[in-house]
């Protein structure tokens, strides 16, 4: 069987837009100013952070991030 | 009549009838997507079938629709608003009102385009929706909260799986004042037409959805190719480092001063909404003559300190987090850290829009920022629409200065121009419907009922629908739309300005060229302004039918191309011109609406006073006046096929455009 996989964003072009948390089936992603990463953008000042805990690696935020700003990777 | 099915629709709609405690999930016909898309085009088309003419607003006939938008989810940016339709209180006609948040996706996620509610419940209820469950449940535990109480105690009760999305009546809603709206998000608000009394009428105090439904979109790849264009764009778009928010007053002087009006990139507009939100207007607008001052008689002059108060880098300082709507690249909100504000017991408030703080400052000559974030914390969470409140404060002030009341009246308020502790008082009173808050809690029309005839002269409203705050004076066609749109009073439809932003010339052939003209050109009554508001308008009802944002819309054509994204979504391969007509389709269909229900549309007048007569006699506007707007109406009544005496369509547009065959089809 395949490892599990989790989603990993990449902030570089994400635009704090809500459509990840959104369309995550069981609500694990949520926006906070925690996954504020030093020198990106004032303007977009939060980001997605995974409950990884509760993650089910559906897959289901990265189908449907509009700037393909999230990747599935087996878990470090 | 043909039609393909939109494939990034749910091809369903929500029916509940709170009276019967029924409710049915129904199929929508394709033609109706195909011919009006989803939000507001499906919710006129509903209403217009289903709410009998003589149907109360808060009686158990009419109908109040919650709906999401056609590209809604698909992965479209900016496309996450959602709609409430109905058949207003305020004027008796047509309502709408249109919000942001993140509760359009959550009505899709649970399998359907939109819900309509009509009876009315015997106990106050809330509807409760996910994959598999669909129930009325007893809300007599959050009835008396304030929407952004009920909002949080209604998700914590109802999360299983999914974290639920609220959309909630505060106590104004429940209270039937005729200016609530409809919250979700912690307090942004689909505030117009008074639609949160038609909620509070049904004893519906929320809607509570926890659906996870896939959301779908016909070609997903080349969506995300134009978001991705998009949202490099307006990530790009930045304003440098440093604290210019105060010369943006100077910027507003220039732009009252030129006579002309330019062509003007659209997405120039990002990134000042980017860094400011709506409040960089309000300097801007106070200098620049767009801003109403002292209920629509002041100027500048009158409110000295305004560009100082208003300087929108001082809100910015106060900002907790940025905020975004759903699928928003742009985020022209925030959530503000108002801890120490002199008034409020709360600790943070979403940023006041423009539109409050000039109906709360400006309008009342009120220079206390912390009145203002306090009392927009106040009215988000009643539930209570600022502009509408702003306005019939305005109003209040000016019986009292004009001593057409006394302080008999007031409660002992001695209601001056600039009075913060007055106006922080009649705003509470407002919101508990409390001695002389319950005479204006439903608006300025009421309000001279109950006050006497003689105040009517300070009520400025159209039909009913108090004004918001951008000048005719300074920009025609924002005043010719708040009398030509059949939910009146709205300044989202166009402004002058704005329709040079848009270049809707490259959408649709009809529409007139882009060009630097003479703001007194604006004014005449001339066939090809008529086609300019005719362009606009069309333009505005797609983009509410695509759930899209007015700053969507004023980006143009060149920085987004609706039908580019409409087309990716739906799987159509349809062009301007057939996506126009659904505008021109969904605007015939709401003003039908309003001639169904015995609404006159030549009774939409703007308050002699807002066309200057008398003429201000200081700043920007001094001496404008706008003779023609009779003429002008007429000749956009011509422009859409209606009557132009009267503003009925005639019975060849309404065949021509098919809507009588589309209000034919039923669901099943
Ligand atoms: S959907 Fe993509 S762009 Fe939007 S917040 Fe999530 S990761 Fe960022
Ligand atoms: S992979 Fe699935 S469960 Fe995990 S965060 Fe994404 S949507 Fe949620
Ligand atoms: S631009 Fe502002 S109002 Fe429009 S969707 Fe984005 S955050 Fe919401």
């Amino acid at each position: 069987m395949a490892a599990k996989q989790y989603p990993v964003i990449n902030f570089e072009p994400c635009l704090s837009c809500q459509v990840c948390s959104d369309a995550c089936p069981i609500s694990c992603i949520e926006l906070t100013l925690n996954g504020k990463v030093a020198g990106f953008d004032k303007w977009n000042n939060f980001f997605p952070v995974v409950d990884k805990a509760k993650c089910t690696g559906c897959g289901r935020c990265c189908d449907a991030c509009p700037v393909e700003a999230i990747r599935m990777e087996a878990a470090s | 009549m043909g039609g393909v099915f939109m494939k990034s629709c749910m091809g369903y709609i929500l029916e509940v009838d709170l009276t019967k405690g029924e409710i049915k999930r129904t199929k929508v016909p394709d033609e109706v997507y195909y011919n009006v898309l989803s939000g507001k085009g499906l919710g006129v088309w509903y209403c217009l079938k289903n709410i009998p003419a003589d149907a109360d607003p808060l009686g158990p006939d009419n109908v109040l629709g919650i709906l999401s938008g056609a590209l809604t989810g698909t992965g479209a940016l900016l496309t996450g608003r959602w709609m409430l339709v109905g058949k207003s209180p305020l004027t008796g006609g047509w309502g709408d009102a249109n919000c942001g948040g993140t509760f359009s996706p959550a009505i899709k996620h649970c399998g359907v385009d939109g819900i309509f509610f009509k009876g009315i419940s015997e106990k106050p209820v809330y509807l409760y929706m996910d994959n598999k469950t669909c129930e009325l449940r007893d809300a007599s535990a959050y009835w008396g909260l304030d929407a952004v109480e009920a909002e949080e105690k209604l998700t914590a009760d109802n999360y299983t799986i999914k974290k639920p999305v609220v959309a909630v009546i505060g106590t104004a809603g429940e209270k039937k004042s005729l200016m609530a709206g409809v919250v979700n998000a912690g307090g942004r608000i689909a505030a117009r037409s008074g639609l949160g009394a038609v909620m509070g009428s049904k004893n519906l105090k929320a809607v509570v959805l926890a659906g996870n439904k896939p959301i779908p979109c016909a070609d997903k790849q080349a969506m995300k190719e134009l978001s991705k264009t998009l949202g490099a764009k307006i990530k790009g778009a930045s304003v440098p480092d440093l604290p210019i928010g105060r010369l943006i007053g100077l910027g507003g002087y220039a732009m009252g001063m030129a006579p002309f009006n330019f062509p003007l990139d659209g997405s120039m507009a990002n990134m000042l909404l980017k860094t400011w939100g709506t409040p960089m207007n309000t300097p801007m607008g106070s200098t620049s003559g767009d801003a109403p001052v002292k209920n629509w008689a002041g100027s500048r002059k009158d409110i000295p300190n305004a560009t100082k108060t208003f300087n929108p880098d001082v809100l910015m300082k106060k900002e907790y987090r940025k905020y975004h709507c759903y699928s928003c690249a742009l985020g022209c909100g925030s959530i503000l850290d108002i801890r120490g504000n002199k008034y409020s017991k709360y600790d943070y408030t979403h940023k006041p829009e423009y539109e409050t703080l000039n109906q709360l400052g400006n309008l009342l000559l009120n220079d206390d920022l912390d009145s203002i974030l306090y009392m927009n914390e106040l009215l988000n969470r009643a539930g209570l629409d600022s502009i509408s409140v702003g306005g019939t404060i305005a109003y209040a002030i000016e019986c009292f200065e004009n001593g057409l009341i006394d302080e008999s009246v007031t409660d002992g308020l001695h209601l001056t121009w600039g009075n913060t502790y007055a106006i922080l008082a009649l705003c509470q009173k407002i919101i508990d419907r409390e001695g002389f808050g319950d005479i204006l809690a439903d608006g300025t029309r009421k309000a001279v009922e109950r006050l006497g005839p003689e105040t009517a002269q300070y009520a400025i409203n159209v039909a009913g629908q108090e004004l918001p705050a951008h000048d005719p004076r300074n920009d025609t066609s924002v005043g010719l739309h708040y009398m030509l749109e059949p939910a009146p009073g709205k300044h989202t439809i166009a402004m002058d300005l704005m329709y040079n932003a848009m270049s809707l010339c490259d959408f649709v052939s009809w529409a007139p060229p882009v060009k630097v003209h003479h703001k007194r050109e604006d004014r005449e009554a001339t066939e090809q302004n008529a086609l300019m508001t005719k362009a606009n308008t069309c333009y505005s009802q797609l983009m509410d039918g695509m759930g899209a944002c007015l700053y969507l819309e004023m980006m143009g054509v060149h920085t987004s191309h609706p039908a580019e994204h409409i087309n990716a979504a739906s799987g159509w391969n349809r062009d301007g011109e057939d996506y126009m007509r659904i505008g021109e389709r969904i605007q015939t269909m709401r003003q039908q609406f309003n001639v169904k229900h015995g609404i006159n549309p030549t009774d939409f007048k703007l308050p002699p006073r807002v066309l200057g007569f008398p003429p201000l006699k200081e700043g920007a506007l001094k001496g404008v006046q706008l003779p023609n707007t009779d003429k002008q109406k007429s000749l956009h009544w011509k422009a859409f096929g209606w009557d132009p005496d009267t503003g009925v369509p005639l019975p060849e547009t309404l065949e021509k455009l098919g809507i009588n065959e589309l209000l034919e089809l039923e669901v099943s």
